[in-house]
């Protein structure tokens, strides 16, 4: 099949400046990653803050030129931002942000805001825009008494839903989810997921999910990329790998999720500093809050192998661990 | 940063008395510089040779000129409105010049950072550390004078303050935030500034404009109190209060009265912007 | 810090430049200096001789560098009035000019200062409305708006001093009061609102909760951080003790650099002009760079990075 978009051997490096004239140390936030997405399917991206995946988002979105490798959608190499052609691309490229406060206008009106895309980029009449409004505001959830208000005045459920309607409202063909749903209560989530993952089903839409909320991502993904510092490291069906992960940092932040009854896998804490992108270890970056580490681990950095489920994972011991497990 | 976040409906406690006072001036100025023609007893060039140096009423004078008469028995009061008129229509236009002037460069400078930036940051550098009366007067050396310059080079005034305010907010909200978000829905610049990044920024922009207005009537009447700023026939506060310092011994009504209006008027300005900035925004000094 | 220092010498640079660039485009814009200098009437071999002469038929950017260059070799014409160096005429103006605002100067500090620390030490006392009144006063009532009241007060009505001139020492007391009233008024204010921001800080509170006695935390702690902000405005206040009085001078017919300044704009003498502009831009970036070692001097934070 072919993918609606595509990362190839992507990398972001902001540079970090020490002092006024000092010399920029590089910040590989995105380190030569490979992704797609098909039409209609959803890529989950986990990992804690600072691993790269808001980074990995905005690549695909377009809204970040990546300094090596390319992003191509729907087969073309994404155009350099703020010029006509991006401006008009947009249209079909989506992003659901995780503040709907901050982005949404505080003095405009959310029905406004909500039609606004349409103005943008000259899509109908007058008349034809103000159903579609009306569509979108049922597609949501959102009764027209709420969209006439002004965005503090709504909850932040009602927010999450008006600027997922905005991010509908030119029918984009890709959804970027930044952590849309974890500024909202537990209860509110799971209506906002719902909607969400309906709404994808019945137009089709191809999304990314980015989270630290694996629960979240295991729902909704139809495939699973787990990034840390930057690199993806075990990728693949979400069943799969939230069942048996075998990345070592995999299995950490699975075996974090709560589950009732007894585990099956024992709870792993990550020990050491939590990780720094501009300070990157040597070799697998992750040695050493691993608790498998070898010498090999330390010198040399684990490429990003295919296994014989369709899994790939980038671990040195990764064989042993599947085997221990099976 | 947190500039742009405003009470949408800021609570409702009544303004102290000194700021209604100082309101109520400034409404009467205004009315008084709107309806001047009207107001004025007489024409401001009126010579009225048998009723010279006449003081006001109440220190010997008549009440046909009830502020007294100058050397050539031109009635004060009337010169006076005019003078309010001219005074208020040029720190006016100058005011809006400087905050439209400052207000684009700013946007320019966050739109484009890079070298745009920098050359905006420089030239906000150099008007913030020379003296402005010096570099006025060394326009007004090489060019003369006309009105028009004049008032475009009061415009130069002050833009600074809302270069700065402009670029701050509107990359505070280029980087997080509403402006962000309509960028990424394929908004052009243009729309993203003047329809969601100015609104949101207005507020602290007229507090700033508030703040400079004062600023701006002083340096009028400071020139024209040197005879480099309004020329005569035409008639300001400094104009008439460089004309009335020859007759300081004399008949020293024709100067107090203008100097009054003056010290009055920027301090009811300047309460005024002290108070709405206390109410608005707090951050900006 | 060197790097810093560097850095502030960049900008600098860079203001004076941007000062002499201004100066050059002002003076082509407002006409032909060959003409101007040699009046319309004389003939045109003599203008074009003169252009010639003076490099006028060159492209613009060359004269930009030659004139570039006079300036950087002190090459700051002749009066058109009497035909001597401008600079001379500014140099020998200079010490009256100082005459008023160095005293002045010592006037807005004594005054200025302690009024801003006891105001905000007493914040809401009557002390702190008074000094607050004054300091809108300072700032609302133009220099000379206060210069001609007092003069109309101390001179013209009781007569016990002069109303201009400078004839002896009393002349000058009206200029420096006047000079002094209304800096003192920007200066208290400043330094009000300077403290009473490091007094809202934690480790006042600290200080104070740890026993340590109210003057000496003042002393100690809040002084020493309220100086910072307030050295850009004295900074500001050196560097205008040669522009700062144009306006005052004229209205006590002093004869300083002011009152040159505004009799050579109304007879549009260039060099003049030009001269005391190149002087002010002078004077104000060496102050500013001097604000910005006191700063490292004081803020031992600026030390490292910017």
């Amino acid at each position: 099949m072919i993918p609606l978009l595509s990362l190839d051997g992507v990398s972001r490096i902001y540079r970090q400046r020490r002092g006024l004239l000092g010399r920029g140390v590089p910040l590989r936030a995105v380190d030569d990653i490979s992704l797609s997405v098909a039409p209609g399917l959803t890529l989950g991206v986990v990992g804690e803050s600072g691993c790269g995946k808001s980074t990995t988002g905005r690549l695909a979105l377009g809204l970040e030129t990546p300094d090596s490798g390319r992003v191509t959608f729907r087969g073309a190499v994404m155009p350099p931002p703020d010029g006509a052609e991006w401006r008009s691309q947009r249209r079909h490229l989506q992003l659901v942000p995780q503040d709907p406060l901050g982005a949404l206008d505080r003095r405009l009106t959310v029905a406004a805001q909500i039609a606004e895309p349409l103005l943008i980029h000259g899509i109908g009449n007058r008349g034809e825009r103000e159903d579609r409004l009306a569509a979108l505001l049922n597609d949501v959830g959102l009764r027209a008494d709420q969209a006439a208000r002004y965005p503090h005045e709504l909850s932040g459920g009602q927010r999450q839903r008006a600027v997922l309607a905005r991010a509908l409202a030119t029918s984009p063909a890709l959804l970027v989810c930044d952590e849309p749903v974890s500024a909202l209560d537990v209860s509110i989530q799971a209506q906002v997921i719902n909607m969400l993952t309906d709404l994808q089903a019945a137009r089709g839409i191809a999304m990314i999910f980015i989270s630290h909320d694996l629960k979240v991502v295991r729902q909704v993904s139809h495939e699973v990329a787990v990034m840390y510092l930057g690199r993806v490291v075990e990728q693949g069906d979400p069943d799969a790998i939230f069942a048996d992960p075998l990345h070592p940092y995999a299995r950490a932040l699975v075996s974090a999720i709560p589950v009732p009854g007894p585990r099956r896998l024992p709870r792993i804490v990550l020990s050491g500093d939590p990780p720094n992108p501009a300070d990157r270890p040597a070799g697998c970056a992750f040695h050493p809050r691993c608790s498998l580490a070898t010498a090999q681990c330390r010198v040399e950095e684990p490429g990003l192998i295919a296994r014989a489920d369709g899994r790939r994972v980038a671990c040195h011991r990764a064989d042993e661990l599947a085997r221990a497990s099976a | 940063m947190s500039g742009t976040v405003l009470p949408a409906r800021a609570g409702r406690s009544a303004p102290p008395a000194l700021v209604i006072a100082a309101l109520v001036w400034i409404t009467m100025i205004l009315l008084i510089a709107v309806f001047a023609d009207q107001l004025r007893p007489f024409g401001i060039t009126a010579l009225d040779l048998k009723a010279r140096l006449l003081p006001p009423l109440g220190f010997g004078g008549t009440a046909q000129h009830l502020l007294g008469t100058d050397e050539l028995g031109r009635d004060v009061l009337s010169r006076l409105i005019v003078s309010i008129r001219i005074s208020l229509v040029i720190a006016f236009g100058a005011t809006a010049i400087a905050a439209v002037l400052g207000t684009t460069l700013g946007f320019l400078a966050a739109h484009f950072r890079g070298w745009v930036e920098q050359v905006v940051l420089m030239l906000i550098d150099f008007q913030a550390s020379m003296p402005f009366l010096i570099l006025a007067l060394a326009v007004l050396a090489f060019f003369g004078n006309s009105l028009p310059l004049f008032v475009t080079l009061m415009g130069l005034y002050g833009w600074e303050r809302h270069a700065r305010i402009a670029r701050g907010l509107a990359i505070a909200a280029n980087a997080q935030g509403y402006a962000a978000a309509i960028r990424q829905l394929g908004a052009r610049p243009s729309r993203i500034y003047l329809r969601h990044v100015l609104p949101n920024i207005a507020a602290t922009l007229i507090v700033a404009a508030t703040l400079s207005f004062p600023e701006v009537v002083l340096l009028e009447s400071g020139l024209s109190f040197l005879g480099l700023g309004v020329q005569p026939p035409m008639t300001s506060l400094g104009n008439m209060v460089g004309y009335g310092r020859e007759y300081l011994t004399r008949a020293p009504w024709i100067l107090l009265a203008p100097s009054a209006v003056i010290v009055l008027t920027t301090l009811c300005v300047s309460l005024l912007g002290d108070w709405l900035r206390d109410r608005l925004d707090p951050t900006l000094s | 810090m060197l790097r810093f220092l560097a850095l502030r010498l960049v900008r600098a640079a860079l203001t004076i430049a941007l000062v002499v660039t201004f100066a050059f485009v002002v003076l082509r814009l407002s006409g032909d200096p060959a003409v101007i200098i040699m009046s319309p009437e004389a003939p045109a071999e003599a203008i074009a001789a003169f252009r010639k002469a003076w490099g006028l038929d060159q492209p613009i950017w060359i004269q930009y560098i030659n004139y570039f260059g006079a300036i950087l070799h002190g090459e700051l014409g002749q009066s058109m009035r009497d035909g001597r160096p401008a600079i001379a005429l500014v140099l020998e103006r200079i010490p009256a000019t100082l005459a008023l605002t160095l005293p002045a100067f010592a006037l807005k500090l004594c005054l200025g200062i302690p009024a801003g620390i006891q105001a905000a030490l007493h914040r809401n006392s009557l002390t702190d409305r008074l000094v607050m009144a004054g300091a809108v006063a300072g700032f609302t009532v133009p220099s000379f708006v206060l210069g001609l009241l007092l003069v109309l007060l101390f001179a013209v009505t009781l007569g016990w001093l002069p109303s201009g001139g400078q004839d002896g020492w009393r002349s000058g007391i009206l200029p420096v009061i006047t000079l002094g009233l209304g800096g003192a008024g920007i200066l208290a204010r400043f330094t009000r609102s300077a403290m009473l921001e490091v007094l809202g800080q934690h480790y006042i509170r600290t200080a104070s909760a740890k026993g340590v006695p109210w003057r000496a935390v003042v002393r100690n702690h809040a002084l020493p951080n309220a100086a910072i902000p307030t050295v850009t405005v004295i900074g500001f206040m050196v560097g205008s003790l040669i522009a700062g009085a144009v306006v005052v001078e004229s209205v006590f017919s002093w004869p300083g650099v002011g009152r040159l300044l505004i009799v050579a704009v109304a007879n549009r003498d260039l060099a003049v002009v030009q001269c005391i502009l190149l002087m002010v831009a002078g004077t104000m970036v060496t102050a500013n760079f001097a604000v910005d070692l006191l700063y490292g001097l004081l803020d031992p934070r600026l030390r490292g990075a910017r």
